[in-house]
């Protein structure tokens, strides 16, 4: 099907503009975008093969790219501001900005250029705020779709093992995730291989 | 007590009459009606002859063959096979299957017409019931139908597993396997109800969730925080905490922000009209987008302070000293939302409105929160 192969591009595209711009809008379109191939809709086997592979290649892509954003140590109690005080103006009587006030309205250049500062400072903040924040959100169902996906599309037949496995090492960077991603069903010792 | 009694000369047979009902005791009984339709009970047969024969039963219709249950072909089938035409044996007519259903008026397939029994030796379909509870633990009625945009909801079919299907709607299910007991349904971007179906071996049983998209948004000073002011002017500030309604489902999937405005002033303020509120960056002119985080009672909140200030605009436009130069403005507020990467949606406008009297007393409005200041209040910050 043409479409699942679009579909798998796109999320390519999604992943690559997510590393850009650091904006988890992209993550999400690619996981939506991925959820809308269809391997049961694909009829010939090889074709199938390799759109799976391929899916699988894109759903760990996906999975790392969470990973290496994630920050441990970020404090979602640490909130960015919504506006920025300007500073304080030399002369009393001409009173006070509001927060937000534009830094033309500071005629002092070295106050402007502080406030400035400020506002990107902030600004920084409130994306890598909004990207920890989503990326925590994103975790628990991504990687109940990855595991969902590799329960559901392979087997635990050899030949299946081994090319999961190998897309794990290819993909995944993170050894935390690498560990639990091997302790999947299709790799324990217990799983039914299929007649 | 017998009302009454009748007794057949033998004995073996009697009619009874008590108040509770009327009793036959008899080794044969029959009753007849019109010209060729019988009942009759008798020891080892029951039977019921006539033009058409109904049974219909309110709750559920049981017929049961221990060893066998055997349907007998009709005239017109045997006439038609016997031609050579293509015919369906026992013909059923008007059969409704029963389905369950967990929630009343929600659910489909609610049994608001007589069920028609069928007379057919495969089992009863499986009646289905549905049951959802929300994802997130706030609201503390998980099982509330009325959802937020973009929020969670576990439907658990019993028995499971089922193939589930939104029949109406927009949202995602997961996870996407064809048969499941239990699955995630996902709310979009946008309001409005959404049925979600469950259909396991011929039977349907479905739930509909009515979305619910941000109506209005207040504020609220942020608890423990102090106001600002300058000692000897007409200007107040606070810290504010922005709340989403309704309150009753969780908007934590919802992201707000602000579009820019232009400040609209009288007297003192007319100095501030045309500024723009936040100097949001091109080419949107709007602010970042900030998460909610967490439901309470009074709405869901992003718990990110805004600094809310009248600003002063100086002793040489208001005096020194009462009686001031009085004043008023506001910046008319749009607040946009959005889940995911759905389309932003705006909420109504609200005022973020400043005034000052001549007398000092100056007051700060956003949101439904009011605070105010006298000029000789002592000088305090957030």
């Amino acid at each position: 099907m043409m479409r699942n192969q679009n579909n798998l591009h796109e999320v390519q595209s999604h992943l690559e503009h997510f590393e850009t711009s650091q904006d988890p809008d992209w993550l999400v379109k690619a996981q939506e975008t991925l959820g809308e191939v269809l391997l049961t809709e694909e009829r010939d086997p090889k074709v199938r093969k390799e759109i799976r592979l391929h899916m699988l290649d894109m759903w760990l892509r996906l999975l790392d790219s969470l990973d290496r954003h994630f920050d441990p140590a970020f404090d979602e109690n640490d909130t960015p501001q919504k506006l920025v005080q300007p500073p304080a103006l030399p002369d009393p009587k001409q009173g006070s900005l509001r927060p937000g006030a534009s830094p033309s309205l500071i005629a002092d250049p070295k106050l402007r250029a502080e406030y400035e500062h400020a506002i990107a400072a902030n600004r920084a903040k409130t994306k890598r705020y909004r990207l920890q924040l989503l990326l925590r959100r994103m975790g628990g169902s991504l990687r109940q779709e990855v595991h969902g996906f590799i329960a559901s599309a392979y087997k635990p037949t050899p030949e299946d093992r081994d090319e999961v496995r190998k897309a794990i090492e290819r993909n995944i960077a993170s050894d935390m995730e690498k560990a639990t991603l091997l302790k999947l069903p299709i790799f324990g010792r217990s799983a039914a291989v299929p007649q | 007590m017998p009302l009454g009694a009748l007794e057949s000369g033998c004995g073996a047979s009697s009619l009874t009459i008590l108040p509770g009902g009327i009793a036959i005791a008899s080794p044969n009984v029959t009753a007849a009606a019109g010209a060729g339709s019988t009942m009759a009970m008798g020891a080892d047969a029951v039977g019921m002859n006539s033009k058409t024969v109904t049974i219909v039963a309110d709750g559920v219709c049981t017929i049961k063959g221990t060893s066998a249950l055997k349907l007998q072909e009709s005239e017109a089938s045997k006439a038609q096979e016997k031609h050579g035409a293509k015919g369906d044996k026992n013909e059923i007519i008007g059969f409704t299957p029963i389905a369950g259903s967990s929630r009343g008026d929600s659910q489909e397939a609610k049994a608001d017409k007589p069920q028609w029994c069928e007379a057919n030796a495969k089992p009863a379909p499986p009646s289905l019931t549905i049951t959802s509870e929300t994802v997130v633990t706030s609201p503390k009625d998980r099982a509330r139908l009325r959802i937020a945009v973009g929020e969670e909801v576990r439907l658990t079919v019993t028995p499971g597993p089922a193939a589930w299907a939104i029949k109406n709607g927009e949202g995602t299910l997961k996870p996407k396997s064809e048969s499941a007991s239990s699955i995630v349904f996902v709310a979009k971007g946008r309001g409005g109800p959404v049925t979600i179906a469950a259909t396991k071996d011929g039977s349907t049983a479905s739930i509909t969730l009515t979305v619910v998209e941000p109506e209005s948004w207040s504020m609220v000073r942020k608890p423990g925080s102090k106001l600002r002011h300058a000692h000897g002017r007409p200007d107040c500030g606070w810290l504010g905490v922005m709340y989403l309604h309704p309150d009753d489902v969780n908007f934590q999937s919802v992201e707000t922000r602000e579009m820019d405005s232009h400040y609209i002033g009288t007297g003192c303020y007319a100095g501030f009209n045309g500024d723009y509120h936040g100097n949001y960056p091109l080419p949107e002119r709007a602010s970042d987008w900030f998460p909610m985080k967490r439901h309470t009672p009074h709405g869901t909140t992003d718990d990110i302070p805004d600094t809310i200030y009248t600003g002063d605009p100086g002793a040489q436009v208001t005096g020194a000293q009462p009686p001031f130069v009085a004043g008023s403005g506001y910046f008319p507020i749009t607040i946009q939302w959005k889940v995911g990467t759905s389309k932003p949606k705006d909420l109504p406008i609200v005022k973020q409105e400043d005034a000052v009297n001549s007398n000092g007393k100056c007051e700060s409005r956003k949101g439904g929160h009011s605070e105010s200041t006298k000029y000789n209040d002592p000088t305090s910050t957030y």
